[in-house]
């Protein structure tokens, strides 16, 4: 059997309806609104630095009484959960009854390169969650943490439980060495050291490109030619600009958080290892006690689902649950099927 | 937005599409221009159908709002590319055509088809040529990064492998060797440093090029095989694109997952950046000579303003810390419950003081009240100044 069947004069009418499809799909691009993000309302409840605590308004008259708060990852922006009015994990989760507040943590400069680990789990994490006990009168809250921002949540409920009331993990790394783990793979040899002494703070731009390389030809190149049906659909337009807008909106690291989360964790998976160290308290995986839910993704190619259920060997608590999602890493927050499993799966949970 | 009117569409697309009708009458004589125009670069800039997507470029680049600009850019670069691979294909297509498949030999027919396809991906390993660009999309990525770390662009070397590099090396080898002497002799010596670490760069980099080489040939050979195996014939040119992309990330990550690769990765960055601080150290010198602050001073202080920044927070975060904070908080609502008592004095008798004959007294009170509130106001502003970048904002409602 011959593999191609293209006739000369097909091969050319695609490449015709290309052409065309691509000149419709740049008009349309040229007459699109903004592109909007993080629609939900909210408020700012406490700043400090780079960093602000929002709160979104509650949906229902009686929220839950202990409230949510995410805390997301330094790398990329925490919009992603509440990226537009039909892919929101937070709008999900207030339509549920949660009552949420989330961290986000800005866009660190120089004057922020020294912010180390114990900055941002004892410091801004502790006490964004005392402002929330604090205004609500309560002593502990629901903690969800989604990837690093994941692994700073087992750090900080490990070091903090008596504030934690239950914990949610989300994609979250916690053996870094998996086979599967190309990112780790690619940190083992690199010369963090030299890295930060140079850079100081580590550019957004070195981070995209680490993650585009993770899957380049599809990433940076066959997207876009998918972009070229989207394009003549409007909503599916904005919808693809929107996910663009997040991609490539990536603060940068800072420098002394890179250094140790790459050497600590990346580099001698210290997590598990019970080497980790923060304001001069060990941090234990066995202190968690509170009751987990670690949520992962099947098809996660940032952080393999064996990185994440491993956290079941380790915390010391006996209530622990995994919720599998059969998708990738984003697909956990903007997919169809996420939109209703994700947050109905927490809520049930923490009932 | 910019306004529809102003773009020549209708006229553009009609005009296209007359063009398009020719194709099929240009069809023999451009694949004549391929064979042609493969041995010279940039070749692919001439052929028609590249030629629409330069229009749209050359129409819209200008005309498209800034914060679309990069996606506008990637998606022309891309259709390009795509277009490129098409005419790739459509000529190795022709050869796999003429095979009869029917004949006994036809798999080692097919065989030396994709030879010739396999010598483009020699030739770009080799540095030579890189008609398919499609396998450079990784080192296009380092030399984007790249150049958002450093003052020159990404690929500002990347032409340099086009040129016979061993007359460079020996220029470079020959200032390596070159013996520091006389008043600048530390001078000459972080120079010399200087280029030996760029030079060890644009070694790994050379390195690293070559290995991508790889990828593509690898890719090659898994299409062939898949091709080979097909149950279903691949009826589009998207199909085939599809599949080349599949085959493409399945040799790249055979690669990447590799220890020789992680190894060659991190040397590539590490020699970057080594050469950058080396840079950076330099500029600080000459920084420091004119007198003007460095990096370095500055690393120092912000290394100090986030030792205070910490220890401030601790103070706040003890006994007497937060007992003072408790304290600030307390005054803070008894002085408005205060200022709120006074207004409502105020209001009283400023009401009754048409009747009373003692309205003198009672505003003489006030104006003492009136000071005292200044100074306490003052007071107020004083020690709010002192306190850290902080703000917490109270909830609208008690119950929440």
């Amino acid at each position: 059997m011959l593999a191609f069947q293209i006739r000369p004069e097909q091969a050319m009418q695609e490449m015709l309806d290309f052409n065309q499809k691509l000149g419709d799909g740049i008009k349309n691009l040229m007459e699109l609104d903004g592109i909007n993000v993080g629609n939900t309302p909210k408020e700012i409840v406490y700043q400090e630095d780079k960093l602000t605590l929002y709160r979104y308004t509650p949906f229902v008259d009686k929220p839950n009484s202990t409230p949510i708060i995410i805390v997301y990852a330094l790398v990329n922006r925490p919009y992603m959960t509440d990226l537009q009015e039909d892919r929101s994990l937070v709008k999900n989760l207030l339509q549920q009854g949660q009552d949420v507040y989330l961290i986000d943590w800005g866009y660190p400069d120089q004057s922020d390169r020294y912010l180390t680990l114990d900055d941002y789990i004892n410091g801004y994490i502790h006490r964004c969650v005392k402002t929330i006990c604090k205004r609500h009168n309560i002593d502990k809250v629901n903690v969800l943490g989604i990837c690093q921002g994941g692994t700073f949540s087992l750090c900080y409920s490990a070091l903090h439980p008596e504030y934690v009331n239950k914990l949610i993990t989300m994609v979250t790394p916690v053996d870094f060495q998996t086979p599967d783990n190309l990112l780790s793979h690619w940190a083992q040899n690199l010369d963090v050291d030299v890295m930060v002494d140079t850079l100081g703070n580590i550019p957004g731009e070195l981070l995209n490109w680490t993650f585009l390389s993770m899957k380049p030809f599809r990433l940076t190149g066959q997207k876009y030619l998918d972009m070229v049906n989207s394009l003549t659909d409007t909503r599916a337009a904005t919808n693809f600009l929107r996910m663009e807008k997040w991609i490539f909106d990536s603060p940068d690291q800072a420098g002394e958080t890179f250094r140790q989360f790459i050497k600590e964790f990346y580099q001698q998976n210290g997590l598990i290892k019970n080497q980790i160290t923060l304001g001069g308290y060990r941090v234990d995986l066995k202190n968690i006690t509170m009751p987990v839910l670690n949520i992962y993704a099947t098809e996660d190619h940032l952080v393999p689902p064996d990185a994440s259920t491993v956290l079941k060997d380790y915390v010391g608590t006996k209530d622990y649950t995994e919720v599998s999602f059969k998708g990738g890493h984003i697909g956990i927050y903007v997919s169809g099927r996420a939109q209703k499993q994700i947050p109905t799966a927490i809520t049930e949970w923490l009932e | 937005m910019t306004d529809k009117t102003d773009l020549p569409f209708e006229d553009w697309l009609s005009t296209q599409q007359q063009y398009f009708n020719t194709w099929s009458q240009m069809m023999q004589q451009t694949m004549q221009t391929v064979n042609a125009v493969n041995t010279k670069d940039n070749a692919f800039s001439d052929l028609p159908w590249t030629q629409g997507i330069e229009w749209y470029k050359k129409m819209f680049t200008s005309a498209m709002p800034d914060e679309l600009q990069t996606v506008f850019d990637k998606l022309m670069e891309q259709s390009q590319a795509y277009m490129q691979f098409n005419t790739q294909f459509i000529e190795a297509w022709q050869k796999l055509a003429q095979v009869d498949h029917k004949a006994e030999n036809w798999q080692h027919l097919w065989n030396d088809a994709f030879k010739e396809l396999r010598q483009s991906f020699t030739q770009v390993a080799q540095g030579q040529h890189a008609n398919l660009n499609f396998f450079e999309l990784p080192l296009d990525n380092w030399w984007r990064a790249a150049s958002t770390l450093s003052g020159l662009p990404g690929d500002f070397f990347q032409n340099m492998k086009q040129t016979p590099t061993h007359h460079f090396d020996e220029h470079i080898n020959r200032l390596l060797s070159m013996p520091s002497v006389g008043y600048t002799r530390e001078w000459q010596e972080q120079l010399q440093e200087g280029a030996r670490l760029w030079r060890n760069y644009q070694q790994e980099q050379q390195e690293y090029i070559s290995l991508f080489g790889k990828v593509g040939l690898r890719a090659l050979d898994l299409m062939r095989d898949k091709l080979l195996m097909a149950e279903q014939p691949i009826e589009t040119l998207r199909g085939v694109y599809d599949l080349w992309v599949d085959c493409g990330e399945v040799a790249y990550a055979e690669l990447v997952t590799t220890e020789e690769y992680s190894k060659l990765n991190a040397r590539l960055v590490n020699a970057m950046m080594a050469w950058k601080q080396h840079e950076q150290n330099m500029i600080d010198d000459v920084l420091g000579t004119l007198n003007m602050p460095t990096r370095k001073e500055l690393d120092s202080i912000n290394l100090r303003m986030q030792q205070m920044r910490r220890d401030i927070k601790a103070l706040q975060a003890t006994e007497n810390g937060m007992l003072v904070s408790e304290l600030q908080h307390e005054l803070t609502a008894l002085r408005a419950e205060l200022e709120a008592l006074k207004a409502k004095k105020t209001t009283r008798k400023t009401t009754t003081r048409r009747k009373s004959t003692t309205t003198k007294a009672a505003e003489s009170k006030t104006t003492t009240t009136a000071a005292q509130q200044k100074k306490t106001t003052a007071t107020k502003t004083t020690a709010s100044k002192s306190e850290p970048n902080k703000t917490e904002l109270k909830p609208k409602d008690d119950n929440q």
